[in-house]
């Protein structure tokens, strides 16, 4: 699916169940590498990006339903996609 | 038996169906029954259990997927891009804007939008929308919904 971080930055490609943040490089994020200020989901500063450490972004886990749990990449664009085979009986 | 149909008939007749944005009507000869009125736009209806070829699906609702509007949306005028080799896809894009978590949705219909509307397409997803929330968008763009009838 095609995520965007809320605050900007470009679309990228992530597979269900995986960490955006696996997705990008250290640079991929805007949000992220621009340094400013308070990252949104864990209140860390933009130098403590979750980026430095493994494993998805956990806090705040308020949608845990969510495939890669993260909060911080919002919205989220749900391509759908079908090919619809008419048959004669 | 496979294409058995003359190609250029498939598509003459696809693109009649889906590509009007007037109602069409087709009247059968002696004992063919009573005229079919196809009335457009046609709209695009999300499921939460696929039908079949011979029944209607499970629609969404806006209680189980927030945001979305039962009976479906626009596909717009020309709902389809006239059918080559058998084959015509969507010409305009639909969306969704979630306001709260969805259901899964594992399958689409299209449907005209006559007083009683009449179902015309259906078929799975290639793969199911799941996990959608609050302030996601979901999203069919131009093209990607294919109607094949290569085989008629």
């Amino acid at each position: 699916m095609l995520i965007r971080c809320k605050t900007g930055g470009e679309m990228i490609d992530v597979a269900e169940g995986q960490d955006p943040h696996t997705a990008l490089d250290a640079t991929g994020c805007s949000h992220c590498k621009d340094g400013h200020g308070l990252d949104v989901h864990c209140g860390q500063t933009a130098s403590a990006c979750p980026r430095t450490h493994p494993g998805p972004c956990w806090n705040p886990p308020d949608v845990p339903g969510r495939p890669d749990g993260c909060t911080v990449c919002r919205p989220v664009l749900f391509m759908g996609n079908a090919t619809l085979v008419t048959e004669v009986a | 038996m496979a294409n058995m149909s003359d190609q250029t008939w498939v598509n003459w007749l696809l693109t009649a169906f889906f590509t009007s944005s007037t109602t069409v009507t087709f009247t059968p000869g002696t004992s063919g029954g009573s005229a079919r009125i196809i009335t457009p736009p046609f709209h695009l209806r999300l499921d939460t259990a696929q039908g079949s070829n011979t029944s209607a699906a499970t629609e969404a609702t806006s209680g189980n997927c927030p945001g979305y509007t039962a009976l479906g949306s626009s596909l717009g005028s020309s709902a389809f891009a006239a059918a080559s080799g058998g084959q015509a896809t969507n010409n305009n894009a639909v969306s969704w804007s979630a306001t709260g978590t969805w259901t899964t949705i594992p399958s689409i219909e299209i449907w005209d939008t006559a007083a009683t509307p009449i179902r015309y397409l259906q078929g799975a997803l290639t793969s199911s929308i799941t996990g959608v929330s609050n302030g996601d968008t979901v999203q069919f763009a131009v093209g990607s919904i294919t109607c094949n009838a290569s085989s008629w």
